[in-house]
């Protein structure tokens, strides 16, 4: 019998790392209106700044984590204030953004890569075992699950109440709108982007901690992290959520149908796959966004 | 023994399959608009029918035609759903279903040989007796051939009023709707004519190398692709080709490069990393490519541009 | 287009083309050596102590043909992309044994120049790295590809062209049966034996319900079905896994849900310590692991989490010399002293096959590589290298192949491979 406890499990915890590294994406893509493929390497960035922080210049874990977070940030901040915010003024088009992103993707990892090799790094941290009734756990993944519920909860705050959040939201419903009204886009926009790099970077570190850290993790991501974006409608906070969860729950829950049928595992990507086309089809513009509209 | 004169031709053979990939993008994105990042999916059937075709004993003619017919179709099977979208939708759905394709090749191993691959597929022209360097001119006469024939076919293509049509779309799809154009069907069409276009190459790729498997066929090639294009200059045939051949030139010569000079960098990292900031330069400085797009000069602003462009097409609709 | 702009756009696309030139110039200077990567520069010029045997020694020395000045011998191996990690240590394995023929005056006084090309495990990168090494450099030998997936797109270009290829790592079955008479050699027994070494291991150890889980690529899928054959109805459950997932908790789970006694395990480095680190968080350590040698070396012990769970559960094969080889100490000892560190899985084979390649070009007397495949075919006859015989079959295959067991322990904190046994 499958012990469906540990995989709804597993799906949540992964539930969480997906809606860590996505939210960054979604608001930047919602409020600058492209995909940025470099995403992933803010992710991949985030993982290698905490391995130099901990490993290398062993660092208390909660400083570390905390620097490379920071770093992250500064990393997305930058990649805006540098390349994309010009970029945009020139008004540079849609697939113009999306492949200078792509470029700078490459740029990051490969700078990572020659700066810490192309080979495997580990954190070198053994977490024990916790049992849960049915459920094997470990302090890692409670820790994953405590601080997504918390960022969760803030980032909700942060939308829904500060003046801040309020900005944000509405200069992805309408830029032209939200600058008329006065709300600093330059501003504003800097600050997405630094949160979303910040959190994706967390999220980085995380999946690294829970793995092993390849130059390419972030990129093995980056496909999970564009379909929840699309699922959830581009700039929902709230479908990122959902979207999260359901891609979690749809890969392991994929993992354990596929080999009852006696098909090969390596589909569970695609089970994620074509739900996100199948969304398209039929709600191209997302789960959440006419909720989005509403509100 | 050492023949420098055979890897340039042989960098000079790949440039041409990946120059047909590269106009075939440039069909599809350079004038029409579709951001068609699934490049690669393509590129793979087109391989494996021919590779499959070939180990059926039947001759590179019948493969090839059979490759752009199924690639063909698979184009217009996943344009009738995706091309609803918008072009970072449709960015993102076309990098999915190639990964989806992929993963099918992979898994499905009575289709087309698994993980293992299909290895053994025989040139398209045998003549016995030829030496290394006559069977790779041979090689590359057939595939500057085909890359011609692409370039001459849309050339004439985007000169005729269906490819005035066609930059119509790409300029602002409304007004080619307001005259009467089916822009979807357009749209499927181009996409069909992209999508098989890029099988032939993906064909003559398999025929060339004499082996496929799945490792082949990953996102980054159709990243490359892009490359290409927007280097090159998109809706620029001849750009498309000259960026095929910038961006193959750039990574045979961090492969050479390094034997001679005492790089401080991993050659690879340098390479891509230069890259990088050449195509984000680009982007930057100069958005239309190296060679610009070959338009009429016009007088005044974007609006007139329009504005002529639809009195093209009424010309043209009158016409026909 | 107008004739200013048409100007105007060539200059800047020549401009372009000069920066990136100045750009590729300024960041290199100019040295006319072969620069070496990074990974295995270390220890590059260290030590040049030798160990050729006499006769060896002698049999090098004795032909002084119409050899080139300089013998060009390539090597192509995985420095990125997935064996990336392992990459790194079968080039110094290379490396040694070229230092040391080039230290004892090279073959009849003529240097053996190395020339190292990556693939990026990637079979496209590697066919263009052979037909750089072959087109431009001349090699008419060349070490490598390490994957199997490599080899195979390498294959027909490497008859085609006359070319000595031998692997020292490409274990896939069909190497033998595509390339049957051919350039292609492989210092390594076929995953054939293997498969059926690590089924054999499982039914000794009275495992009686066994779970496969395997990557999805030539080299896991290849030993699936060759220990299903042996295992037969005692399998339970196969899991063909994605190996460039970051989680394998769900398939893992599903391992514990059918209560196997014994997992048959082949994965990489990369997976592996993600595999098996996640193992033992779900409390997987309690069944037998049988593992390839994949995981086999040193690099898995980075990770404490899935050293600490090799300890507890894992035993494996892996290709080895015979029981108490004293060449194999030696390359051991030299290597050590060379690079300071312990050679990894395949570094040894890939010396191997690199003192039998300059040994057949000395026999062959002339740098050809239709002379040099039947001196090889000669030369392993008699060879006895740091991991045994290498006797070569009609298809270039290694005909005899030990497979040592072994088992992971912990002393003092320190995790050690140990050899608990050989197959056959």
């Amino acid at each position: 019998m499958i012990n469906w406890l540990q995989v709804l499990m597993n799906s949540i915890v992964w539930g969480c790392m997906y809606m860590l590294a996505t939210v960054g994406l979604s608001l930047s893509y919602g409020l600058s209106r492209f995909p940025n493929f470099a995403h992933a390497e803010y992710i991949t960035f985030g993982a290698y700044m905490a391995f130099l922080f901990l490993v290398v210049s062993n660092l208390d874990i909660y400083l570390a984590v905390g620097l490379a977070v920071v770093l992250s940030a500064f990393m997305g901040g930058l990649s805006y204030l540098i390349l994309f915010k010009p970029l945009k003024s020139r008004g540079a088009s849609l697939v113009h953004l999306m492949v200078s992103s792509i470029g700078l993707g490459f740029l990051i990892r490969h700078f990572l890569m020659q700066t810490f090799g192309g080979g495997i790094q580990s954190f070198r941290i053994v977490w024990p075992t916790i049992s849960i009734g049915p459920i094997v756990t470990t302090p890692l993944l409670l820790a994953i699950l405590i601080v997504a519920l918390v960022i969760a909860f803030s980032l909700h705050i942060l939308l829904t109440k500060t003046k801040l959040g309020k900005a944000i939201r509405a200069t992805a419903d309408n830029p032209e709108l939200a600058a008329a009204s006065g709300i600093d886009l330059n501003k504003v926009s800097l600050f997405t982007w630094s949160l979303g790099a910040a959190l994706a970077g967390f999220s980085g570190i995380f999946l690294a901690m829970r793995s092993s850290l390849v130059p390419l993790i972030g990129w093995k991501v980056l496909l999970q992290t564009f379909a929840i974006t699309l699922l959830g409608g581009v700039g929902s906070f709230y479908g990122v959520l959902i979207a999260s969860f359901i891609l979690g729950l749809s890969e392991n829950v994929g993992v354990v149908i596929l080999t009852w049928l006696g098909l090969s595992a390596d589909y569970r990507s695609a089970v994620a796959f074509i739900i996100l086309v199948a969304t398209l089809i039929l709600k191209p513009e997302g789960l959440m966004a006419v909720a989005k509209r509403r509100a | 023994m050492a023949d420098p004169l055979m890897y340039l031709l042989d960098a000079v053979a790949y440039a041409g399959i990946f120059g047909i990939l590269s106009i075939s993008l440039n069909f599809e994105y350079g004038y029409t608009n579709l951001a068609n990042f699934g490049k690669v999916a393509f590129f793979m059937i087109g391989a494996y029918v021919t590779a499959i075709m070939s180990s059926l004993k039947y001759p590179f003619i019948v493969n090839s035609i059979l490759a752009i017919l199924i690639t063909g179709v698979i184009g217009v099977l996943t344009s009738l759903p995706a091309l609803r979208l918008k072009e970072d939708f449709l960015a993102i759905t076309m990098i999915t279903l190639g990964e989806v394709m992929k993963l099918i090749i992979k898994n499905e191993e009575w289709l087309a040989g698994g993980v293992w691959g299909i290895s053994g597929i025989a040139p398209a022209i045998v003549i016995p007796g030829l030496t290394f360097r006559e069977r790779l001119i041979i090689q590359i006469a057939l595939i500057y051939g085909i890359l011609i024939a692409c370039y001459f076919i849309c050339e004439l293509i985007v000169k005729s009023p269906y490819g005035r049509v066609l930059k119509t779309i790409r300029e602002d799809e409304l007004i080619a709707s307001t005259y009467g154009k089916n822009v979807f069907k357009y749209k499927v069409q181009v996409f069909a004519v992209g999508s098989a276009m890029s099988g032939l190459a993906g064909g003559l790729f398999a025929q060339y190398i004499g082996t496929v498997n799945p490792y082949m066929f990953e996102p980054t090639v159709t990243f490359a692709i892009w490359m290409m294009v927007i280097l090159g200059g998109p809706a620029n045939n001849l750009g498309a080709i000259l960026g095929a051949f910038m961006v193959e030139g750039f990574q045979r010569s961090s492969r050479l490069l390094k034997d001679y000079l005492n790089l401080p960098l991993d050659p690879v990292n340098l390479q891509v990393m230069l890259t990088a900031i050449l195509v984000i330069t680009v982007v930057f400085y100069r958005p239309q490519g190296l060679l610009k797009e070959k338009i009429k000069p016009y007088e005044g602003s974007l609006h007139k541009i329009i504005a002529s462009k639809f009195m093209e097409v009424k010309s043209w609709i009158r016409r026909s | 287009m107008s004739g200013k702009s048409k100007a105007i756009s060539t200059s800047i696309a020549l401009i372009a083309i000069v920066v990136i030139a100045l750009i590729a110039g300024a960041a290199g200077y100019y040295t006319g050596q072969a620069a070496i990567p990074e990974a295995y520069r270390k220890g590059y010029d260290e030590g040049r102590q030798a160990g050729l045997t006499e006769g060896r020694q002698r049999a090098l020395q004795e032909f002084s043909p119409i050899l080139p000045i300089e013998i060009k011998v390539g090597c192509i191996m995985s420095l990125t992309g997935l064996l990336g990690p392992m990459g790194a240590s079968i080039v110094k394995g290379v490396q040694l044994a070229v230092d040391e023929v080039n230290s004892r005056g090279g073959i009849a006084g003529r240097r053996i120049v190395l020339i190292v090309e990556d693939d990026g495990t990637d079979p496209t990168k590697g066919l263009e790295a052979l037909k750089k090494l072959v087109e431009v450099d001349g090699c008419q030998v060349v070490i490598g590809p390490m994957a199997s997936g490599v080899l195979r797109a390498m294959g027909s270009y490497t008859n085609e062209h006359k070319v000595v290829l031998i692997s020292p790592s490409a274990t896939a079955p069909y190497i033998t049966t595509e390339f049957p008479d051919d350039y292609v050699f492989r210092t390594v027994g076929s995953d054939t034996l293997q498969g059926k070494a690590l089924g054999e291991l499982l039914v000794k150890r009275g495992t009686s319900k066994v779970v496969i889980l395997v990557m999805n690529n030539p080299y896991g899928v290849g030993i699936m079905e060759e220990s299903k054959k042996v295992l037969g109805t005692s399998v339970i459950k196969t899991i063909v896994y994605d190996y460039s997932k970051l989680d394998f908790t769900t398939e893992l789970q599903m391992v514990k849900d059918l209560k196997p006694d014994g997992v048959l395990y082949v994965g990489y480095y990369e997976d592996g310590k993600i595999m098996l680190r996640q193992a033992l968080e779900m409390g997987l350590d309690n069944i037998l692991w049988v593992c390839a040698e994949g995981i086999y070396g040193d690099p898995m012990f980075e990770d404490p989490a899935a050293a600490e769970f090799m300890s507890r559960a894992c035993i494996g094969t892996r290709p080895v010399a015979p029981v108490g080889l004293k060449s194999y100490e030696v390359f051991k000892s030299k290597f050590r002293a060379k690079f300071g560190e312990d050679p990894s899985m395949y570094a040894d084979t890939a010396y191997d096959a690199t003192v039998m390649a300059i040994l057949a070009i000395a026999k062959a007397g002339d740098y050809n590589g239709t002379k040099i495949r039947e001196a090889l075919k000669d030369v392993s006859q008699t060879f006895m290298g740091a991991t045994g015989y290498k006797l070569f079959d009609e298809n270039g295959d290694q005909l005899y192949q030990v497979y040592e067991i072994w088992d992971v322990v912990k002393k003092d904190g320190e995790y050690k491979f140990e050899a608990i046994g050989y197959w056959p």
